[in-house]
């Protein structure tokens, strides 16, 4: 058993965050730090500087190098893809469109190097501010992992893979010829021993080819002879496509289906639940789905939902590059097991809860604990947080968990938090991998303005721009439009001096879409909130 | 010297000393004396009015350049119309108000006829005025004396508002007035707000600008306003609110609760959020609280028909108590399971209506089966989702497939499938039939009644805010009797030719619904599933 070094110091600062929160009507946690934004009243970024993005990652204080490798991703939704095509259209998205799962791998981290002499190395950073809503108190603990695996250097199994490809009427046009392409390029990515059948579904399911691998000219054929036609029977296209693949079962191969689908169920076996059911069944029995939605009318529950339980992703597409990129990826990278039956727990000590745990679906949390439980870590598709040139997705995200001062209940004087571990099974094997460490705040347990490393503030700020998104399509899908202009100002405010000091592609194009989400609101006739609003909004479950 | 000129020239007014003592009156009274409590506020609300009707013609006809009699008194008669216009219909008060704030001076006006009462002013004023209009003035006073006197008067005739506060958006609600001054010339937004007429409202007892945001029922929900009623803490959840409606009450105000109350529903409710403080769930029934006039500003806290938002020592916003006013209250654990939507039946749409051969069965990883159909070159796989067991057919049977049969043994009506294998005539075909909705079908020789589960409680069901609880059927008859839980194992009645095998795969009695939400039929009532497979012996 490995131990982690408990995280300590680098105080880094959101001096003008802090500002913008203090300016929103903050009266707790940000004023008691005296409103410079570091709990040792220095200047917030005299010691760390605007180059931004590259700290010392929670290991003691030594510098270590940048980020390098894939981040480790656990499945889900691999973007939030659907809310922003629904904002550049000049839409306002619903609440239903985003999920903090996707928002947060869309999100790469520089975390340290993966030295861990595992293959998955787990690190764990604090953030102690107020948030940017409403500048009450938030606790954060990150826990991000990565890997030194190189994935080019990593043989991958063959695959027996179906495709269940939505040909309905609305797939005609340039939805099913995105598909093509995809299917087309994603041929260069097999192997002579995969196995790959193409299932079609519209009012009905039909088996358009099964095909080794090396059958390029056979699978091309039949990928080009796609059409559009009918309603979308969803259950009985994957019904079909889990037959297949357990007709060519082999336990040398990867047994997965993928899912694209443009709409919603509108014929066969209706109503979510079931199709889910049927997805959560043949996962127990080893058979993995991926899901792919297009354009903007898919039922994006529905796909987060199967993907989710089939231990797959959820993928979005939006342009030609995301088809190549989610083709590849869900083929070469997300195929590869770092780590199996994964547990990572987190425990607090007296005097401190935790709240909720965000970035992923497969946490149990109770008071003083947390224990997210993941079947299989694969890799992540982005290297570095500049990677990106294909889109955002892939970043491999982190966990991230809120924690709170419990009334009444005094906290431990030395800054002790709590502490965290992972463990997991190297896959195929029994051997067992154990990490630890602990979660500390040298500047005692009521500290503000205290982050352990650069990358817990951008994990503070996605955490402030997910909600604030959260908030708004809340808002906005009830009528609200004028509260969901007053969270997105907020949010903006804090980010925008954020980023007057710092370089980060991620955060800075979170922010173009808070703009774009105000653009729209605005545009569809959302009355300015008053001036001196007060918070806008209690932090959830304030 | 100026020379006399004996024509009416309406500027000679602007500076005559009746005008202008209007003129500073209503400057006064408008922008120093409401709202001070230096004068009570039907004298202030009253000398508005006279002060305008005096200032508004003269002003008119000279921007009109009037030259006569007959134009003056037009005007004047103009000034009058307009001023009752607006006095007597709420859509001239609003038409008026948006002009103004076209132009970038926002009134708020109230209709109030008792301020008819200040139109002989307009008389006095014309039999003034047509003798000051023909008297000479001096020259050097025209220009400057003049002009400056009718910019006065425009000012103050259009600058009611306080220009801190302007009204951006139409739709907005007009502040309300001052319950002292019921009625008045027009009215600074700031200070003076009109009575309501409601049963219930909020107030806000903070110091403070309040948004408040406020959900109705959404107009689809249906509800049972007597069981919802009984416990609306826990049983009305958010879910079953509506759009919002967004407000904002200056400190001390009075807004209704409901400012559209036309749904026809015996109760009324709403879902009222405010920044930094819980949410609070409003419930009464109509005729709870009687309809009446409530000022538009002023704490009644002896009114039981108020819902105040209080700021306390620490500083933290807290609402008052109010027998309408719930914290919303979810159940923390349920007293009877609810039965999910995933263990309801399915049956695989559209209906593969007609005469088929059943090629091949097959039961599913998910529980589910798929009916594998032919008839000549034509191939339909079919999905039903029910117990297995209950399916009484085997490949190489001939199957009819139907809608149900018409004809219900209870309240209410119903949806589905009938399936038939084709026998021998000689041989009493098998069945299988699938019903969904508030009613149930007909089954020979027996008689159905659908039951209420008494010892539970109505409940909040996991998705839709819906509120329901269980129900069973009781099945009687010659053959036998049995009691059908939901999502029990299937009984069977045995006679003499047949064996008959029934489940409740769901059977609740709903409360709230929200139909665009919910699975199940679109009424309340009962919310019934039953499969039954008939199997001659």
């Amino acid at each position: 058993m490995k131990t982690q070094p408990t995280i300590t110091a680098h105080h880094g600062g959101l001096g003008l965050v802090l500002s913008a929160a203090l300016a929103l009507g903050a009266t707790s946690g940000c004023a008691a730090g005296g409103g410079d934004g570091s709990a040792d009243g220095g200047d917030p970024f005299a010691d760390d500087g605007a180059d931004g993005g590259e700290g010392d990652g929670g290991d003691g204080g030594s510098p270590g190098d940048p980020g390098v490798g894939p981040g480790v991703g656990q499945g889900g939704a691999q973007d939030f893809g659907q809310f922003r095509a629904i904002l550049e259209a000049g839409g306002v998205p619903g609440p239903e469109t985003l999920d903090d799962v996707g928002f947060f791998n869309e999100h790469k981290f520089a975390l340290p190097p993966a030295d861990c002499g595992d293959d998955v190395c787990l690190h764990a950073s604090l953030g102690m501010m107020g948030n940017l809503l409403t500048g009450s108190d938030c606790t954060m603990v990150m826990l991000g992992m990565n890997t030194p695996i190189d994935p080019s250097q990593l043989p991958r199994r063959p695959l027996n893979l179906a495709i269940a490809v939505d040909t309905s009427g609305s797939m005609g046009g340039e939805p099913i010829s995105r598909v093509r392409e995809g299917l087309l390029r994603m041929a260069d990515a097999l192997h002579p021993d995969d196995r790959v059948t193409l299932v079609s579904f519209a009012d009905a399911a039909t088996v358009e080819a099964d095909l080794t691998g090396a059958d390029t000219a056979a699978y091309e054929v039949a990928v080009a002879q796609l059409s559009a036609d009918g309603g979308t029977n969803v259950y009985e296209g994957l019904w079909a496509a889990y037959e297949a693949v357990q007709a060519n079962a082999d336990p040398e191969h990867q047994n997965r289906v993928l899912l694209l689908s443009d709409g919603e169920a509108t014929t066969g076996i209706l109503g979510d639940d079931k199709i889910v059911d049927l997805a959560t069944a043949w996962a127990a029995d080893g058979v993995g789905l991926s899901t792919i939605g297009l354009g903007t009318s898919f039922d994006p529950v529905l796909m987060r939902r199967l993907s989710e339980v089939g231990g797959g992703s959820f993928y979005f597409i939006d342009d030609v590059a995301a088809v190549e990129e989610v083709f590849e990826e869900e083929v070469e990278a997300m195929f590869v097991p770092l780590a199996a039956e994964v547990e990572i727990d987190l425990a607090v000590e007296s005097g401190w809860e935790i709240r909720r745990v965000y970035g992923t679906k497969l946490a149990d949390t109770l008071d003083k604990s947390a224990r997210i439980e993941i079947p299989i870590l694969q890799l992540a598709h982005r290297e570095s947080v500049g990677d990106a040139e294909l889109g955002r997705r892939g970043g491999g995200g982190v966990v991230l968990a809120e924690v709170m001062r419990t009334a009444g209940d005094p906290a431990p004087a030395d800054g002790t938090i709590g502490a965290f571990s992972l463990r997991y099974l190297v896959p195929g094997t029994a051997e067992e991998v154990v990490q630890a460490g602990g979660v500390v705040s040298p500047q005692g347990p009521d500290a503000t303005g205290y982050f352990s490393a650069l990358e817990a503030e951008k994990g503070f700020l996605m955490l402030n721009l997910f909600v604030a998104f959260q908030l708004a399509a809340e808002r906005a899908s009830v009528g609200d439009d004028t509260a969901a202009l007053s969270v997105l100002l907020a949010v903006r405010a804090g980010v925008g001096s954020w980023l007057a000091s710092r370089d980060d592609a991620d955060i800075a194009d979170d922010l173009r879409y808070v703009d774009m989400f105000i653009d729209n609101l605005r545009a569809r006739g959302a009355a300015e909130p008053p001036p001196n609003a007060n918070p806008p909004q209690p932090w959830p479950a304030d | 010297m100026a020379l006399e000129d004996t024509r009416i020239v309406p500027a000679r007014g602007l500076l005559s000393p009746v005008w202008l003592s209007a003129l500073a009156v209503l400057a006064l009274n408008d922008h120093v004396l409401k709202g001070s409590g230096l004068l009570p506020g039907v004298v202030t609300g009253k000398l508005s009015d006279v002060a305008g009707l005096l200032v508004a013609p003269l002003l008119l006809a000279w921007a009109l350049r009037v030259r006569t009699r007959r134009g003056l008194a037009l005007a004047h008669v103009a000034v009058g119309i307009g001023f009752s216009a607006i006095q007597v219909s709420a859509v001239a008060a609003a038409g008026w108000s948006t002009l103004m704030g076209a132009i970038g001076f926002p009134w708020v006006i109230t209709s109030d006829p008792t301020d008819l009462l200040a139109l002989p002013t307009l008389w006095v004023g014309f039999a003034f005025f047509t003798r000051a209009l023909t008297q000479p003035t001096r020259s050097h006073a025209r220009h400057s004396g003049r002009l400056a006197a009718a910019a006065a008067g425009l000012w103050a005739c259009a600058a009611t508002s306080s220009p801190d506060e302007p009204i951006d958006d139409p739709d907005e609600p007009l502040p309300m007035e001052d319950p002292t001054d019921p009625g008045k010339w027009d009215e600074p937004q700031d200070g003076w707000l009109p009575d309501l007429f409601t049963d219930t409202y909020l107030h806000n007892g903070t110091t403070e600008d309040l948004v408040v945001r406020i959900r109705p029922l959404a107009p689809e929900v249906d509800l049972d306003c007597d069981t919802i009623g009984s416990d609306p803490a826990r049983l009305a959840t958010v879910e079953l609110f509506g759009l919002t409606e967004t407000w904002t009450l200056p400190a001390g105000t009075n807004q209704p609760v409901l400012t559209d109350r036309d749904d026809g529903r015996e109760c009324l409710a709403a879902w009222i959020e405010v920044d930094a403080a819980s949410p609070r769930l409003v419930w009464w029934h109509v005729g709870d609280y009687g309809l009446k006039t409530i000022p538009g500003r002023g704490d009644l806290p002896e009114e039981i028909a108020q819902l105040a938002m209080r700021t306390d020592a620490d500083g933290r916003r807290t609402w008052d108590d109010a027998p309408f006013a719930y914290a919303p209250a979810p159940a923390q654990g349920q007293q009877c399971a609810p039965q999910l939507d995933r263990d309801r039946v399915a049956v695989a749409e559209p209906l593969p209506l007609g005469t088929w051969t059943l090629d091949a069965v097959e039961d599913g990883a998910d529980g589910c089966t798929s009916l594998s159909l032919s008839e000549g070159e034509s191939r339909r796989t079919w999905f039903l989702c029910l117990p297995l067991k209950m399916i009484p057919f085997s490949p190489g049977d001939r199957l009819d497939i139907r809608p149900p049969t018409f004809g219900s043994s209870t309240d209410g009506s119903y949806d589905g499938v009938s399936v038939y294998s084709i026998e021998d005539a000689d041989t009493a075909p098998r069945k299988l039939v699938v019903t969904t909705g508030d009613g149930l079908p007909m089954l020979e020789g027996l008689d159905l009644a659908v039951v209420a589960d008494f010892e539970c409680d109505a409940e909040v069901q996991p998705t839709c805010g819906e509120v329901a609880r269980p129900v069973h059927v009781s099945v009687a008859g010659d053959a036998g009797a049995a009691v059908l839980l939901p999502g029990a194992e299937p009984s069977t009645i045995t006679s003499a030719t047949t064996q008959l095998q029934l489940a409740l795969t769901h059977g609740t009695e709903r409360f709230a619904l929200d139909p665009s939400c919910s699975l199940g039929p679109d009424v309340l009532g009962p919310d019934l599933e039953l499969v039954l497979t008939e199997r001659p012996l």
